[in-house]
């Protein structure tokens, strides 16, 4: 006589499983030899990326122009003469700042304390938003002798310090980093402040509530006169609290930043 | 022209797409496509490995989870979809 028994249901994990189970156990290991697999991988994409983005800013520029030529020509004509306006009045402030800046050397000379620097420009391969994280990745590199820490500047605006170097390209984090502290100075008030980047060119800074700020007020770096780091662009303060709030901004659209200067042989 | 839809073809063609988000199109269209590939294909890990290729590119070290901090977000959506994709059924009529 045969009898039948019911299989036993199967307790083993599905293929599946031990597929995604493997992944996490990879996935830990990856987590724990970042150091070591980033610094490899960090070289290769780097080197990888370069060609992908210079190909991309040229056709980026490319397609600006194209753009242009079908737009109609009447908003051209009223886009000249603005522009025209404009640059009237950038000149007659650019006399201004010649001056002052012929006057601001002259001092500097006076007191035995010439400019050293030397700046070279870079463009910017990739800015925000393409990057979540506040970072440019500019086009020169260690080829061209940096080495990390080099200040970064747009027009008179410091945006930010070189944090990575590889061959072809840097990494530039910008002063605006989520958690990114720099001493600075409200120049109409000459006060020294720490303030905190916020992400997106945005700074936050706490201030005693007795403290006279407007907003508009700019922010200089201490050390580098006649460099701006941000201006004020609202202050919060609530009548109870001994502190007030206040945001500030990049004077610069870090969307449309296509050239910077990076200072070399700073002391 | 069939193997335009060939499943592995489309594969390629994902990752590629993908590729190209993590070096030339903005953050959010990598979170996008990846979404999508996810749901699409059978253990999209590729999704995975762009999201720690952005972050090896594009991060510094301050951020919250260190550098590696979109690689993590997408692994947790790629177990998310894992599960998700077990518990949707479709019905063909």
């Amino acid at each position: 006589m045969t009898m039948n028994y019911l299989r036993p249901a199967d307790k083993r994990p599905k293929r599946a499983t031990k597929f995604l189970i493997v992944v996490v156990f990879l996935v830990l290991i990856a987590f724990f030899f970042s150091g070591a697999i980033g610094s490899l991988g960090k070289n290769f994409l780097n080197s990888l990326g370069f060609p992908v983005w210079k190909a991309g800013l040229a056709s980026s520029e490319k397609f600006y122009y194209l753009g242009s030529f079908f737009s109609s020509r009447i908003k051209q004509a009223e886009e000249i003469r603005v522009l025209k306006d404009e640059l009237l009045l950038a000149n007659l402030n650019l006399k201004e700042f010649e001056s002052m800046a012929e006057e601001n050397r002259n001092l500097k000379a006076l007191l035995n304390r010439e400019d050293n620097q030397e700046a070279i420009s870079a463009s910017v391969l990739v800015r925000p938003p393409q990057s979540l994280y506040d970072v440019f990745i500019i086009d020169i590199g260690r080829r061209h002798g940096l080495v990390g820490g080099e200040k970064v500047f747009v027009e008179n605006v410091l945006l930010g310090f070189v944090d990575e170097v590889f061959n072809k390209t840097s990494k530039v984090k910008i002063v605006s980093s989520p958690g990114f502290e720099i001493s600075a100075f409200i120049e109409r008030v000459n006060l020294p402040v720490v303030v905190v980047g916020r992400g997106g060119g945005n700074f936050q800074a706490s201030l005693p509530q007795e403290v006279e700020v407007e907003v508009g007020d700019f922010l200089v770096v201490p050390g580098l006169p006649q460099k701006l780091l941000g201006q004020i662009e609202e202050v919060e303060q609530t009548e109870t609290g001994s502190f007030k709030k206040i945001l500030f901004r990049l004077p610069v659209n870090l969307s449309e930043i296509r050239w910077v200067a990076v200072e070399i042989g700073a002391d | 022209m069939s193997f335009l839809l060939n499943k592995h073809f489309l594969r390629i063609l994902a990752n590629l797409l993908v590729l190209a988000s993590v070096f030339i199109l903005p953050w959010w269209t990598l979170f996008l496509l990846s979404i999508f590939f996810l749901f699409y294909f059978h253990l999209y890990l590729e999704a995975v490995l762009a999201a720690w290729f952005f972050d090896i590119l594009y991060s510094t070290e301050s951020w919250f989870l260190g550098m590696y901090w979109v690689t993590f977000v997408m692994f947790l959506i790629f177990l998310l979809s894992e599960f998700l994709k077990r518990k949707i059924i479709f019905i063909n009529d």
